[in-house]
């Protein structure tokens, strides 16, 4: 045997500080006991042992105690048994002995082990069921909070997609000139890509080992006898799946022949599809399906799933090969692919940005149509990582909830550090008499540890339990365009996670009054016996309760900021009225239509909508809350031809429209049908863009271009412009404000144009009615398949419903801020209370004597709110500087109110203070109702 | 102060020592011994002490030993058990004989007898 085994290299340092003349044999024997632990196969318990004894050892590391144990030593080698009892009573020993008392009671007593702790302070704690409870519902609230966000945290952002080597995947784009990177975020803005881009993309970088290509399309797909429906469907580039390292579950995956324009269309199928639309039926397989005109050869496994980076929240049913050779892909006008990519084994994201970025700019040079603007300004291209990319934002938002939890858990801990301070001072009297009987500062510390850490441990427990409530209420509450909602979900690691995190806890907010109790000041605490609270102590718990206030201060305050942001989205007039408007959009493809001008079409839909009794209707490109489909860019009259200005939204409307929506027409007038095909070429624009493009003068009777007449502009946006036909506009009206696809977005520049003077392929109607809603809808659907009986309507719903939906997220992120506050300012409130009752409790004696000799009554109520509201003030002191220092981080979340707004900061300050205040007021007015004769007659 | 009797640990350690001190009585061995013998946790802290009053009160003697690897090159302390040692031991035993004597039947008897009588009744 070699010994090879050396005891954990803490405990040997700490054993280091054994010195003096029988250190050598104590370290060789607790060197070989541990090398026998290990050897008997137990070499965890060893190391925890070693290092248990060298705490011991180390823990009288303190010059008095060497002294005086220098003292005894020298003592009991000259005289041996000279020393008196009263000397070893004080638990004294040579530097060799270990110190763990000096009778035979105290020895078995201190014998015991870290269990042994474990089992005392487990049955300490049952005698105390009231202050267990609290400290345990204290860390579990904070616990559970914690947990929640970091199940969230660790599904969204942290754990990587569910592809093989996911960090390999990257979304690759254009970049708009002058908008290369997504606001606020590391991200580049990536749009779309023309096809002659992507495949000069594959030829020309080095950087992928798969670059891959998929364009959204939709399809008909009969259901189980209910007639056809719109499903989604992704057209990819043959290595698209595989990019994916996507499985079948049956059938073949694409072969190279599928992607030949020639040969039959083939298709997968979701399994999701497979089983709802038939049912799992596998005779499906090689058939082709009335409606699709395409084979269903396999079905994708359960396991696999279309990356959000690309489809959002789109349930892909069909996958289809997508031929890159069509002419569909043949101009670098039209951006209509996403891409995604697989990088090279040790390239970074960096080097494959630069060496996408310089191919892009190769082909700028070479193929200026498409990729260069008139004023000389360039596309650029980028990527980014794929989970980055379907994180987006959220990401920046999940970390300052997970941070407001955090903050929680801390209140928590310092609650329960407190609460332990307090159950101290009951102990003094048992921690005076164990360290009289030669226990080590260590071995006392370690029982107020142990019951700390036992504490924190069944908080965590509560936590953990509370955190599976709470991950299914967040799911439920959150907002459905939260990405990767599915997988969220409590798992082993974070259970891990939650159970270490608890224990850490535990050390921490036992840490304080471990070392305060271990204090060897014995003399006071065996006289004092309990009877008086030490002045260190008090101070000690008013700065846990400060420090609790300030963060419950921070908390409150990012809390009214995000609820006055909602309640700024609740009030912001949309500008338009949305009761009792209800839409849908529906294809304009039909037979017989190829002929018709895209206005007609839009009439002879509406001639079936505007038989439906009880309504009228109209309709328009977009409506509110709805990403707006065209950006257009324009030219005011006298810009010079290399000028452009970008207006994020612009509407094609039926005439009637403004009015059934009830936008107020500020200035000018609205469209009629005088603005036909032939008519004069006329925009109305609404207030913003006015004030924006023209100041306080009157907008009507100006003129704007639209940009990039050669083509490029108009295209500007994430699909095809309208269009125009490239002549003058006349502005004829300004119309109020409307949503566009967000409040939070503010006002933003619009321009409407009519339906007659655009071509336009798409349309949403928008119907007002007081009619109920369920036979409304069944009547809508009648008259839209009046109009196309092949394609059904799709995308029915209410305005109210789109306005509620668009206030689920900030109102989301005002409750969970605010009930995390709440819980903060609970606990602090419960810390405030609990220390001064205490504190006046303990003082009943001092009080009495003020009161006998004549202090009256309201100078003791004045002395105690005094002092409990100095805490709160250096709470709130604390508070404000960090509040002030954090709340920037919710820039990006807030509405119609400043990160800094004063009215805000004093708001809550007053709110928490009222709060402080009410909570010292019961224990100062028990304070003024000390009986003088009684409280001196207890002593 | 004369002579005080080695309480019950202490004669624990003698025993340990006695039994011992031909292949080398110390630190690790002589809990090992009392573990095992007792089936009671033994802290090497209170081996220590222990050892050393009965040093102080001249039971035990000790000199160092020779190093070994496994202790990370570091000498034992080996202690001896003194003649006073064994008086004292020797006495202890006695004392407890004495007292014991024709009372562990009793005591059996007693034990049986609650255990059946009041289950629970007293811990």
């Amino acid at each position: 045997m070699s010994g090879r085994e050396r005891a954990p290299w803490p405990g040997r340092a700490l054993l280091g500080l054994l010195r003096g003349e029988g250190a050598e044999s104590v370290r060789g024997d607790l060197e070989e006991s541990y090398v026998r632990g290990v050897r008997g196969g137990r070499p965890v318990s060893a190391a925890a042992w070693v290092l248990d004894v060298a705490l011991t050892v180390a823990s009288w590391w303190n010059p008095g105690v060497v002294v005086r144990r220098r003292r005894l030593s020298r003592a009991a080698r000259d005289g041996g048994s000279s020393r008196g009892p009263g000397l070893r009573a004080r638990g004294g020993g040579s530097p060799g002995s270990a110190g763990w008392g000096s009778r035979d009671r105290a020895s078995a007593w201190m014998a015991g082990s870290l269990m042994s702790d474990a089992r005392q302070s487990l049955r300490g704690l049952r005698r105390r069921p009231g202050f267990s409870a609290l400290v345990i519902a204290t860390l579990g609230l904070g616990t559970g909070a914690t947990t929640t966000i970091y199940s969230v945290v660790d599904a969204v952002v942290i754990r990587g997609l569910p592809y093989d080597e996911p960090e390999q995947l990257v979304a690759v784009g254009n970049l708009f000139p002058g908008r290369e990177w997504a606001e606020g975020s590391e991200l580049q803005a990536i749009v779309g890509v023309s096809g002659p881009n992507f495949r000069d993309w594959r030829e020309r970088t080095h950087s992928f080992s798969a670059l891959e290509a998929v364009e959204l399309r939709s399809a008909l797909f009969p259901d189980r006898g209910q007639g056809p429906e719109i499903v989604e469907m992704a057209a990819v580039t043959e290595g698209f799946l595989d990019a994916l390292t996507a499985k079948l579950y049956v059938g073949r995956s694409f072969l190279p022949e599928d992607f030949e324009a020639a040969k039959p269309n083939t298709m997968l199928m979701s399994y999701g599809a497979w089983m709802q639309r038939t049912g799992g039926d596998p005779s499906v397989m090689g058939r082709a399906l009335d409606g699709v005109g395409a084979t269903v050869i396999g079905v994708l496994s359960p396991d696999f799933k279309a990356p959000e980076a690309i489809f959002g929240k789109r349930s892909i049913e069909l996958w289809t090969p997508l031929d890159i050779g069509s002419w569909r892909y043949a101009n670098r006008m039209e951006r209509r692919l996403s891409v995604i990519g697989r990088l090279r084994p040790g390239v970074s994201l960096a080097a494959a940005r630069q060496d996408l970025a310089s191919v892009q700019e190769g082909l700028n040079g070479e193929f200026p149509y498409g990729n260069v603007y008139p004023d000389g300004t360039a596309f650029g291209a980028g990527l980014n990582g794929l989970q980055a990319q379907t994180v987006g934002g959220t990401g920046r938002t999940l970390v300052i909830f997970l941070v407001s939890s955090a903050l929680l858990l801390l209140i928590a801990a310092l609650n329960s550090a407190n609460l332990l301070l307090v159950r101290g001072l009951d102990r003094q009297q048992e921690m005076a008499i164990r360290t009289a009987l030669g226990a080590s500062r260590w071995r006392v510390a370690r029982v107020v540890l142990m019951e700390s850490v036992t504490l924190a441990m069944c908080g965590g427990v509560l936590g953990i339990l509370l955190a599976w409530g709470g991950v299914a209420t967040f799911v439920r509450l959150v907002p459905a365009t939260m990405p990767r909602l599915g997988e969220i979900a409590i798992n082993g690691r974070i259970l891990l996670v939650s159970a270490l995190g608890s224990i850490a806890i535990g050390v921490a907010a036992g840490i304080v009054p471990a070392l305060h109790q271990s204090g060897r000041n014995l003399a006071l605490h065996v006289k004092a016996a309990g009877a008086s609270l030490s002045k260190s102590g008090l101070r000690m718990r008013m700065s846990l309760v400060a420090a609790q206030l300030g963060l419950a201060v921070v908390l409150g305050v990012g809390a009214s900021l995000l609820f006055r942001s909602f309640v700024n989205v609740m009030l912001t007039d949309p500008g338009f009225d949305a009761d009792g408007v209800t839409t849908f959009s529906i294809s304009l493809k039909k037979p017989g239509m190829e002929r018709l001008q895209t206005w007609q079409m839009w009439d002879e839909l509406l001639a079936e909508v505007e038989k439906v009794p009880g309504a009228t209707s109209s309709a328009v490109s977009n409506v509110p809350f709805q990403s707006p489909d065209w950006a257009p860019a324009i030219q005011l009259r006298d810009d010079p031809p290399s000028v452009h200005r970008n207006v994020p939204a612009g509407y094609v409307v039926k005439p009637g429209y403004f009015e059934l929506m009830r936008m107020r027409i500020i200035d000018g007038r609205g469209f009629d049908e005088s603005d036909g095909p032939m008519g004069r070429r006329v925009v109305v624009v609404n207030r913003t863009f006015a004030r924006t493009f023209f100041g306080t003068r009157s907008a009507v009777g100006e003129r704007i271009r639209s940009w990039g007449d050669d083509g490029v502009g108009l295209s500007l946006g994430p699909s095809l412009g309208p269009q125009l036909g490239g002549s003058e506009m006349e502005i004829v009206g300004v119309v109020a404000d409307a949503v566009q696809a967000r409040v939070e977005d503010g006002p933003l520049p619009a321009l409407y144009i009519p339906y007659t003077q655009a071509t336009w392929p798409f349309v949403r109607v928008v119907v007002r009615s007081d009619r109920e809603p369920g036979s409304l809808a069944e009547d809508l659907r009648a008259a839209a398949r009046r109009f196309n009986p092949i394609v059904p309507m799709n995308d029915m719903d209410r305005m109210q419903t789109r306005i509620r939906d668009s206030r689920t997220e900030p109102r989301f992120r005002a409750y969970l801020f605010a009930s995390f506050a709440a819980i903060a300012v609970l606990l602090a409130a419960i810390g405030l209370y609990g220390t001064l009752a205490h504190a006046v409790g303990r003082r009943t004696k001092e009080l009495g004597i003020r009161m006998a000799v004549g202090a009256d009554r309201r100078r003791i109520f004045a002395m105690v709110i005094g002092e409990g509201m100095r805490v709160f003030g250096a709470g709130l002191v604390l508070g404000i500087a960090g509040a002030v220092l954090t709340t920037r981080f919710l820039r990006g979340l807030l509405f119609g109110v400043g990160a800094m707004d004063s009215v805000t900061f004093a708001g809550t300050a007053m709110l928490l203070a009222l709060i402080a205040l009410l909570s010292i007021l019961r224990p100062a007015r028990r304070a003024t109702a000390v009986d003088p004769m009684r409280s001196l007659r207890a002593e | 102060m004369g002579k005080t009797a080695p309480g019950e640990f202490e004669v624990l350690v003698l025993f340990a020592v006695l039994e011992l001190e031909r292949d080398g009585a110390y630190g690790v061995p002589i809990r090992e011994a009392i573990e095992t013998r007792t089936g009671r946790a033994v802290s090497i802290g209170a081996v220590y002490t222990a050892l050393d009053r009965l040093r102080e009160r001249g039971l035990v003697s000790s000199e160092m030993g020779e190093p070994t690897a496994e202790r990370g090159g570091r000498r034992k302390r080996l202690y001896q058990l003194e003649r006073e040692g064994a008086e004292a031991l020797s006495e202890s035993v006695r004392t407890f004989q004495s007292m014991t004597r024709g009372l562990l039947p009793r005591l059996d008897a007693r034990l049986a007898g609650e255990s059946g009588r009041s289950r629970g009744g007293r811990r």
